[in-house]
């Protein structure tokens, strides 16, 4: 399956790209606890 | 329920919890607000302001047939941000919900947003074409379609069972309410809050009389008994059916 994430990313100005080895589409579900500390992470940041 | 109704007469659902520093949550296809309750509790507790809508045809907005296009999406966020009027905002978006999030900035200007973040996204296009040749062949999502036309249930019972959620991987660990979090919007979106979790899906389900569904007279014992089989099964039913 194509990831079209990373021409986000290089669209974007201030873009930043994030990538999870093996996380399934549905990742703010399945992997919440890391989702929601990097999501946070980058509020603060 | 709070809702906003766009120019165009959708009535949108949304949900606006906490004070502080507003993150607004754009969910995936075919989903709702709902599947962001695991970000939508844990920013509230730290503090943060957390709002998510249902996206017009989903969940408890409007099931209109119209509209389902990106242009549409961005206007009726752009509806609910000026509703609320929202200052120094946080925009998270999931697949089609990064596509409303970026198409948002991108048509409505960025005077209210602080920041955005999107993931497992659709921008800045999913379908194949001559200028986007690593997207995905047209003939993927139409696919997707014929499916649903052609046995919905099984198609909600398929998409979450697949890469969606990644239970089909090796090792993976299936949890059935994260499929029937996927499963109950594609049922019903009307009552898709009530039906969310399995645990009420179940028994709400075994529990519509028979004679609702097709007119049975209330006597008929022969028709109600499979619905008691079925709860006793299931070790869920409370009531007395």
């Amino acid at each position: 399956m194509p990831i079209p994430a990373p021409l986000s990313a290089k669209l974007l100005k201030n873009g930043t790209l994030k990538t999870y080895k093996g996380f399934p589409h549905g990742m703010p579900t399945t992997e919440a606890d890391t989702i929601n500390a990097d999501l946070l992470a980058f509020i603060k940041g | 329920m709070s809702t906003i109704t766009t120019k165009d007469g959708v009535e949108i659902f949304y949900k606006d919890w906490g004070k502080g520093q507003p993150i607004v949550f754009s969910h995936g296809w075919p989903l709702s607000a709902d599947d962001w309750d695991a970000q939508m509790l844990f920013f509230l507790e730290h503090g943060y302001r957390v709002i998510a809508h249902d996206r017009r045809g989903h969940g408890r907005s409007t099931q209109v047939g119209g509209g389902h296009d990106m242009d549409h999406y961005a206007d009726d966020l752009a509806a609910l941000t000026a509703h609320l009027d929202l200052k120094d905002a946080v925009h998270v978006g999931h697949s089609t919900g990064g596509g409303e999030v970026v198409h948002y900035l991108a048509r409505h200007g960025e005077s209210r947003v602080a920041k955005a973040a999107i993931i497992s996204a659709v921008p800045p296009l999913m379908v194949k074409t001559a200028a986007n040749p690593g997207g995905l062949p047209k003939e993927v999502f139409d696919g997707l379609q014929a499916q649903l036309a052609a046995s919905r249930a099984q198609f909600y019972y398929d998409l979450p069972a697949g890469p969606f959620y990644g239970y089909n991987r090796p090792g993976a660990k299936a949890v059935a309410g994260g499929d029937l979090e996927l499963v109950a919007p594609g049922h019903d979106g009307r009552r898709q809050g009530a039906l969310r979790r399995h645990r009420r899906l179940l028994p709400d389900r075994l529990h519509r009389r028979p004679e609702e569904d097709h007119g049975a007279g209330a006597g008929d014992a022969r028709r109600r008994r499979p619905d008691r089989a079925l709860c006793r099964f299931r070790h869920r039913c409370r009531q007395s059916c």
